[in-house]
């Protein structure tokens, strides 16, 4: 299944998804602003208890969630401290590899900020009602619901998708197609394979949805009934309007101030 | 289930109101009118409809029925203006649904005349939660959310999703999916309901669900009712009548006792259509030289104390060959997909060489999960599975592969090549088999499977039935010693489904061991020698077809599946005729007939 939300009545829960994705933006550019280990942990910390506790998430559940995120975390981790040659604090040699506390900081620099970005799609995600989202981006962010909907087919269909290629590669594999191919243009003839049946179903089903949504009258006039009903608190937008300033504040320090240095190249 | 929607207390609220519409419609007036109807899809001048007229009454409850490709889904687009609105092409003659044309009126405005349900529910539900699904038509016509809401309570009881409104669609099971498409459709109060095989996809129990939905809608909302159906035996007793079409036309048109009375055969024979299982029994008597009367449309009007039986004859159960040795031994198998949700619980099945094994049960039991433990699809969380001489927890699907062939649901599923003949061949070379070999090979298997003549096309350009025979003949190109078929019947004719079967007849009788996964028991009992029934992933029933069904409060209940015609008849003839001898096809019970008396 793609979507992960999960019911609850948390502040975040409670927030309109044009606010929560607004925050969603500007705590991602927070957290592309921050260089350093020590401004990238204070920001995940901080993530991790606005889950806690303005989310009301789990603890061990929310962790969990995390954790195959680790997997792409240590990858940067050990590579960028291995490929960082600009430190002049060298921990320890092996062979022609050279690590330095520089380098090692930069490389949990980036891991942090993969848990951090993480916890923070997290959040929006398990807090944010699918069909309430397209109802509000109709609502206050003006999008046409044409449009909107068409996102909403999208995490409706996926899970079909997904079985369905789950089911082909099955099928295809019995046939024997899952021997190993040896040039690299054999190596493209099975996505070639899978995509023709996966393409050919899912015309048809296209075909099915548009006349099953046509035949229910949708885009018959340039609105729709709304039946949830939505609202925007002033809480909300004051807590949007806090971080947006934090943004600010970061832009001010790191540019005008020229505090920090941007984490671009780790090789110098 | 509580009562539907109440024909009678539409509503007066909203744009698109049906109370509108009902002071526009004259009493006695039809609720369609069809005259001189033609038809054909853009790019392509063959006439898909040729000169249809009809008239249905309001209420009256219509069986379309026809091969696969007669036209049927098409005049359903035809009622509503998907056609020519939408999809376009050539239209001739004209439509009215209570007067209103649909080459007049939008699709949008149509929908409250016209509601259709189709046969993938999957595709047809748009949102992922229920009470989403329900208000989606009547939010689109910006009927006021009072009465939406209102709607969707009165929807919700009617469709037996109650209480269920918050939950997202991907749990459902598959009759609950298609419960809610004809939720999702009647909350928009159509006064014509058009279903095209709503049921192609279900299990048994799901079936029942959507079957008795149908009829109640019919009987107590006098929803004017379009069924198309391959099966029709639930719908027989209560339609008002049946229209049949072949190749674009309207060939038969009248009563269901009248048109099946008469013209069984021409369906059955002609036509290559399934008809109900009492009318099968009625026409092989005819041909014995007996008429029963009045023809029968189920077997419950079959009047089975007035038939006497031969018992001389004692016909074996089928396919029964004791003391065979096993060629799949699964010890202790139990299986999950998430840890700790086991799907498979402590499995011990033995299937003897040479026989023809049925797997039934509801979907979600285990039933595939089981045969793809067999070619190693999966491997199982704990226990020993030996599959003709392979441990199957271990071997690859590769080595397995050469013993066993696994046909899956969809045909489309396993093509793998650009044409007919590569798709056969694909094995074949896989294997290393020099060309020369292949080339005799495949055209045998294409000969043998009807295919011959279709070396060149893309497989996805064959009929349904063609798919399916290719599907067998790819797998079977190999020479396995196994043969599991993935509900290989679903949504066919019942000619392309006796021509399947005849060819796993023959499979069998060259020494296969055949496994059936399905959903019909008719298949089960007329086909197999020995069933076993999956329920909850735990072996529930192992037995004879026989002893399955005799026990026919057990099936229905424990098991939640339908006895097959024959043992329904079977069952009551034996209580008055208690040595009737085991017989597995109807055929062969007319075959007894003694006398009437």
């Amino acid at each position: 299944m793609t979507f992960i939300y999960k019911p609850g009545n948390s502040f975040f829960h409670r927030m309109d998804a044009v606010t929560k994705f607004l925050w969603l933006v500007t705590i991602t550019v927070i957290v592309l602003l921050a260089t350093n280990l020590v401004e990238n942990l204070i920001i995940f910390i901080y993530l991790l208890l606005t889950a806690f506790i303005l989310a009301r998430q789990n603890v061990i559940r929310f962790t969990l969630r995390l954790l195959p995120i680790s997997v792409v975390g240590i990858w940067l981790l050990v590579i960028f401290s291995v490929l960082y040659t600009r430190g002049e604090t060298v921990w320890f040699k092996i062979g022609s590899v050279t690590i330095t506390y520089e380098g090692a900081a930069y490389g949990g620099a980036l891991f942090v900020r993969i848990f951090s970005l993480a916890s923070a799609t997290f959040i929006f995600s398990l807090t944010t009602e699918p069909q309430r989202m397209v109802a509000e981006l109709v609502e206050f962010g003006k999008i046409p619901y044409r449009l909107a909907y068409a996102f909403y087919a999208g995490l409706r269909f996926m899970p079909l998708l997904q079985n369905e290629a789950e089911t082909v590669l099955n099928a295809h594999a019995v046939r024997g197609v899952a021997e190993k191919e040896k040039s690299f243009f054999a190596r493209l003839i099975p996505i070639r394979r899978l995509a023709t049946p996966l393409l050919v179903n899912g015309l048809r089903r296209v075909r099915i949805a548009a006349i099953a949504m046509d035949s229910r009258a949708f885009g018959a006039f340039p609105k729709r009934t709304n039946i949830l009903e939505l609202s925007r608190s002033s809480i909300s937008l004051a807590y949007l309007f806090f971080h947006l300033a934090i943004l600010i504040a970061f832009l001010v320090y790191r540019f005008l101030l020229g505090f920090g240095e941007t984490l671009i190249a780790p090789i110098g | 289930m509580k009562s539907a929607i109440n024909y009678s207390q539409r509503h007066s609220g909203g744009i698109m109101s049906n109370s509108k519409h009902m002071m526009q419609i004259q009493p006695n007036s039809p609720a369609i009118h069809i005259d001189n109807l033609t038809f054909s899809y853009p790019v392509s001048k063959a006439l898909v409809l040729k000169n249809i007229s009809q008239t249905i009454m309001p209420g009256e409850f219509i069986l379309l029925i026809g091969p696969s490709g007669c036209g049927k889904s098409t005049v359903s687009l035809c009622l509503n203006g998907i056609i020519p609105h939408n999809i376009g092409g050539n239209l001739e003659g004209r439509v009215e649904v209570f007067g209103w044309s649909p080459a007049d009126h939008e699709v949008y405005e149509m929908a409250t005349r016209v509601g259709i349900v189709f046969q993938d529910a999957d595709s047809q539900i748009c949102n992922i939660f229920i009470s989403d699904e329900i208000a989606f038509g009547a939010q689109n016509l910006l009927v006021p959310k009072g009465e939406i809401l209102k709607r969707m309570e009165n929807v919700l009881s009617a469709v037996g999703l109650k209480n269920m409104q918050d939950r997202p669609v991907f749990n459902l099971s598959g009759g609950q999916k298609q419960r809610l498409a004809i939720g999702s459709v009647l909350a928009m109060e159509p006064l014509v309901m058009v279903f095209d095989e709503p049921t192609a996809n279900l299990d048994p129990q799901g079936t029942l669900e959507v079957h008795n939905l149908i009829r109640q809608l019919n009987k107590e909302n006098k929803v004017t009712s379009i069924v198309i159906e391959h099966d029709i035996s639930h719908f027989v007793e209560v339609a008002d009548r049946i229209i049949v079409m072949s190749q674009g036309e309207i060939v038969l048109e009248g009563p269901p006792r009248e048109i099946l009375s008469k013209h069984s055969q021409f369906l059955r024979e002609e036509l290559g259509l399934w008809i109900p299982g009492a009318c099968v029994f009625a026409i092989e008597c005819k041909r014995m030289g007996y008429s029963l009367e009045p023809f029968p449309l189920v077997t419950d009007e079959i009047k089975v104390d007035d038939l006497e039986f031969t018992t001389n004859n004692t016909i074996p159960d089928n396919q029964v060959k004791i003391n065979q040795e096993p060629i799949i031994d699964i010890r202790n198998v139990s299986f999950s997909y998430i840890p700790g949700k086991e799907v498979l619980h402590d499995i011990s099945l033995k299937v003897e060489k040479n026989s023809i094994l049925a797997i039934v049960g509801q979907n979600g039991s285990g039933k595939t999960t089981l045969t793809s433990l067999l070619i190693g699809l999966q491997r199982p969380n704990s226990g020993s599975i030996d599959v003709a001489g392979i441990d199957a927890t271990k071997a690859s699907i590769h080595d397995l592969s050469r013993k066993v062939g696994y046909v899956f649901q969809y045909p489309e599923h396993q093509f793998v090549t650009d044409s007919v003949y590569d798709e056969v061949a694909f094995s074949l070379r896989g294997a290393g088999i020099r060309e020369s070999e292949v080339k005799q090979r495949v055209m045998e298997m294409l000969t043998r499977f009807q295919l011959a003549t279709f070396t060149e096309r893309h497989p996805f350009a064959l009929s349904r039935g063609q798919k399916r025979r290719l599907s067998v003949a790819s797998m079977l190109v190999l020479r396995p010693e196994i043969f599991i078929l993935d509900e290989p019947t679903t949504g066919q004719d019942w000619r392309n489904v006796v021509n399947l079967m005849d060819i796993l007849k023959g499979l069998y009788e060259e020494g296969l061991t055949i496994i059936l996964v399905t959903h019909s028991m008719d298949l089960v009992a007329e086909y197999t020698g020995r069933v076993i029934v999956m329920k909850e992933g735990k072996l529930a029933f192992d037995g004879t077809p026989s002893q399955l069904f005799s026990a026919e409060e057990r099936v229905a209940k424990n098991y939640e599946l339908e006895i097959p015609t024959i043992y329904q008849l079977t069952n009551r003839i034996r209580k008055q005729q208690p040595n009737l001898p085991v017989i597995n096809n109807l055929p062969e019970l007319a075959s007894h007939l003694e006398k009437i008396k």
